[in-house]
């Protein structure tokens, strides 16, 4: 996973990139000085926007913003999001296609989307409810 | 007006003998930039002397050049490092193996869409072009596929 942010790194003008999950939860990140809460506010308002231009049926997989002096680009490709963070315009039609081409990677990167899935449905939320509700417990019953 | 140029750092500028500055309006960051050419600093000289960065300079620079207040005194590219032609070669093999014999035709296209040609084409703005061509690749794997073979021609220049 680290090879392939480490090919979005490497451009000139990069200041650094993180995936985070669907939930906003963060799975990896190189060369950030940014900490954890502060990415998963950034990677949360991304989604925002994207959920949000969802509810319009309109399906972006792709934002671009310019935020205290640095350029942000958000890519989302199933269930994760990666985020990059930049000084230059420069680099942004490198970028694009570095983006395309690391996305298709992690995208066949079984270990990588493993790590997605179990992201996607927090268990641990799940097991913490104690006690079942009316539904869950009618879905029960229909399992033989 | 004049075609459509985009000058390099390196560029030297002279004021042109045809029009006067007082001709036109300016705004104050053009008069500044009129004030220093000479026929002799170069864009990016103007730029440091003016506390100007590369890029903004390099738009006053088109801005009074389509004016045709200033003339090239020497050749824009100077300095630049060219693209040479067999990317272009290579670009228009890969697409072909993508989209087909027409190919050639959609790179002519996006060369004529940057207003560059082969010849003079500033190995820095690859990028842009393989992004521009691969807009006409429509299955989405392939476009994928046509930019990483791409991305490595990229390296081998050492853009990045």
């Amino acid at each position: 996973m680290k090879r392939w942010l480490q090919e979005i790194t490497n451009l000139e003008g990069i200041e650094g990139v993180f995936i985070s999950s669907g939930r906003a939860k963060i799975i990896a990140k190189l060369g950030l000085d940014l900490n954890d809460p502060q990415l998963e506010a950034l990677a949360l308002y991304t989604l925002r926007i994207v959920a949000a231009f969802h509810l319009k049926t309109q399906k972006i997989n792709e934002i671009e913003f310019y935020w205290k002096n640095l350029f942000i680009i958000g890519r989302v490709a199933g269930d994760f999001l990666v985020i990059t963070i930049f000084t230059t315009p420069k680099v942004l039609a490198l970028l694009r296609i570095t983006l395309n081409v690391t996305l298709s990677n992690l995208l066949e990167d079984k270990k990588f989307m493993r790590v997605i899935k179990e992201q996607a449905a927090d268990k641990n939320i799940l097991l913490e409810k104690g006690e079942m509700t009316e539904i869950e417990k009618n879905l029960i019953t229909k399992l033989k | 007006m004049k075609e459509k140029i985009v000058p390099n750092e390196f560029a030297v500028f002279a004021l042109s003998t045809d029009k006067s500055p007082s001709e036109v309006t300016l705004r104050s960051s053009e008069w500044a930039v009129i004030t220093q050419i000479d026929g002799h600093k170069s864009v990016m000289d103007i730029a440091n002397a003016l506390a100007l960065t590369k890029e903004e300079a390099i738009q006053l620079f088109t801005g009074l050049f389509e004016k045709e207040l200033i003339e090239i005194r020497s050749d824009v590219l100077l300095g630049a490092n060219l693209a040479p032609l067999s990317v272009f070669e290579n670009m228009e093999m890969e697409l072909t193996r993508v989209i087909g014999p027409v190919a050639p035709f959609i790179v002519d296209e996006a060369l004529i869409e940057m207003g560059l040609t082969k010849d003079k084409f500033v190995q820095d703005r690859l990028p842009e072009l393989v992004e521009l061509v691969s807009e006409e690749i429509t299955d989405a794997h392939k476009k994928v596929q046509f930019q990483q073979i791409m991305l490595k021609y990229l390296k081998e220049l050492n853009i990045t």
